[in-house]
């Protein structure tokens, strides 16, 4: 018989707040956590609003300060996501069976300190502004301190938490930039069902609240120049005008289902299916767009032995990238189209700005904690939306009940696709 | 259900020892090393001067099929060489199957950084008291930044070019 997975723990910081239960009521009376910036605070980088997470002190949960000093900001977040889902998860004296638990994480490069890289900078200059590879070798080297490189590696952060919460199971990190926590979420679930773990700590957790972090997406234009204290942030609307981002950390603690009944752990959802693919394309067109993605929610929906018209409502992938949020509307659509009271759409964004390595496994957090209350998180006015009636956004007390299938949706133009269905796990289960 | 058993039907490398298998395996059974004196930048004053190289590897006739190519790092290079050969070596004619069940599982590194436009921005952003001006920082950044290369330092840049070459569908 095939093991079951389920969610037991729940670890969420971002610009809402630190810990999923205030991040829960942020989302039920829709009040964002997005700020506006310093001014001039990015040099000539237009940016009017950041999902900035305030007053974080990570040595609140972080007691090593050796730990800490390798550690960026980034890293500093996904360890502290750990404890918190660790803490919700009721393992609050660790793991039992250590053999057993394991860590898979989706990060990808962080961004440098540059004041920590200046003098090392200033020693491998030539006579004129160039990099002096002898220079460099002879002297600017001798200004880095031996652990620098540690501090900013994608898989440290995986490395801190197997450490803190001694997981000596699997552990892995997948690079796969915005996708990269719901590869990792899909990972973790296929190593407990081949019964390699019962236990799995999985997510992401970035920041780019620095110049460096948003130069690329800046010479990219996809950047939102704008941003009012009204509407700092749509998606999947019409006015979607790009990202504005936001810095924190989602981890999911997955857990075989008898392993989670045995210790009378809190379950917040059970996951029936999970898909992922490439954003190929083999027509051309509008088709084009749409091909790939339905193919990814139309395999998850088969994973879970459901039929398009079973799921209550999708969380949206949708980032505020005109363009994309235009394909995930067409391939839902396709897939949902036909149907006279399709799912109901939750776009949750605009909370928290885009998270990149940790937007899916905060969307997931969100999807399951739906499930758990009953209730879906209001998205806003349908005005805006890219899909016209029957699709509608959820409301404040919108959707069927009760809550049964949500499909959650992370979808990275160019690289892969993934699909999750979440179920709530009800007394027949 | 009964267990899917897994073997291997192809294989390709581009190593220190050979730029395909047969090379490297050729390498390997007579003894030689792979390691030498590094010859891709000066290292003549680093603590370490050795390292395995890849040598002579030919990548142009890639960038004659597709300029996408053309700022490539030296790690996806090598890895549209292995895998090129490594399709070729398993005889699988793709254009036969369906491209869902075809996936890909690719350990990914980093290129390497870039310091030149580090160095050159640094240079300008601190000033005599060691204090930091973003905004030096930033313009200087953008005039020398071309965006394409900056992706493929990404250790998901190779993935992406992988995906591409192969037209693979399914999970990667």
């Amino acid at each position: 018989m095939s093991r079951r997975v389920v969610i037991t723990g729940i670890g969420t910081l971002n610009a809402c707040s630190i810990g999923r239960d205030n991040f829960w009521k942020s989302a039920l009376d829709r009040r964002t956590g997005i700020s506006e910036v310093k001014q001039d605070e990015f040099g000539p980088i237009p940016v009017k609003s950041y999902g900035r997470i305030q007053d974080f002190q990570p040595s609140e949960f972080i007691q090593n300060r050796k730990s800490l000093k390798v550690m960026c900001r980034d890293i500093q977040m996904a360890v502290v996501a750990s404890y918190l889902a660790r803490q919700d998860s009721g393992l609050g004296d660790g793991v039992a069976d250590p053999e057993r638990s394991g860590i898979c994480m989706g990060e990808g490069l962080f961004d440098h300190d540059l004041e920590e890289l200046s003098e090392t900078l200033r020693h491998s200059i030539d006579s004129g502004e160039d990099f002096d590879e002898r220079r460099f070798g002879q002297e600017g080297m001798s200004y880095l301190f031996p652990l620098w490189l540690l501090k900013y590696l994608p898989n440290m952060p995986a490395c801190h938490i197997s450490i803190a919460h001694n997981l000596q199971g699997p552990s892995n990190t997948l690079t796969e930039d915005g996708s990269g926590s719901a590869a990792a979420i899909e990972e973790a679930t296929h190593v407990i069902q081949r019964d390699m773990a019962d236990i799995m700590f999985c997510g992401g957790a970035e920041s780019h609240l620095n110049a460096t972090g948003l130069l690329r997406p800046h010479a990219l234009g996809i950047l939102n120049p704008n941003g009012s204290s009204d509407r700092p942030y749509p998606v999947f609307s019409k006015s979607g005008a790009g990202l504005v981002m936001g810095e924190g950390g989602a981890i999911l603690i997955l857990e075989e289902l008898e392993h989670a009944r045995k210790r009378n752990a809190r379950i917040y959802a059970e996951i029936v299916g999970v898909s992922s693919c490439t954003d190929w394309k083999s027509k051309s067109g509008p088709a084009a767009a749409s091909e790939s993605r339905v193919a990814v929610m139309f395999d998850a929906l088969g994973l879970a032995k459901i039929t398009p018209e079973a799921v209550d409502a999708i969380h949206l992938s949708a980032n505020g990238i005109r363009e994309e949020d235009i394909e995930e509307s067409l391939a839902i659509q396709e897939l949902f189209g036909k149907l006279t009271a399709p799912p109901k759409l939750v776009r949750t964004k605009s909370l928290t700005g885009y998270m990149g390595f940790a937007a899916a496994s905060t969307e997931t957090s969100l999807a399951a904690m739906s499930l758990k209350h009953g209730r879906l998180v209001p998205s806003g006015s349908n005005e805006d939306s890219l899909l016209k009636d029957p699709f509608t956004f959820a409301g404040k007390n919108t959707g069927r009940s009760p809550l049964r299938y949500l499909l959650v949706n992370q979808f990275t133009k160019g690289l892969c696709h993934h699909s999750i269905v979440l179920k709530t796990l009800g007394s027949g289960s | 259900m009964t267990a899917r058993r897994v073997v291997i039907t192809g294989m390709g490398a581009v190593t220190p020892l050979g730029n395909d298998v047969s090379s490297t395996w050729k390498s390997l059974i007579e003894g030689r090393s792979g390691i030498s004196k590094i010859s891709c930048f000066d290292a003549s004053k680093f603590p370490s001067q050795i390292a395995g190289e890849v040598k002579d590897y030919d990548f142009s006739p890639w960038l004659k099929k597709s300029q996408a190519l053309k700022d490539a790092k030296k790690n996806t290079q090598f890895a549209l060489g292995a895998c090129q050969e490594a399709m070729e070596d398993s005889g699988l004619d793709t254009s036969a199957m369906d491209r869902r069940r075809l996936g890909l599982y690719y350990a990914a590194g980093e290129s390497g950084a870039m310091l030149q436009p580090l160095v050159r921005a640094n240079h300008q952003a601190f000033d005599g008291n060691c204090k930091f001006h973003v905004e030096k920082y930033v313009r200087e950044r953008l005039s020398t930044m071309a965006v394409s290369e900056e992706i493929e330092k990404e250790p998901f840049s190779t993935l992406r070019h992988l995906i591409e070459t192969f037209d693979v569908r399914g999970p990667a």
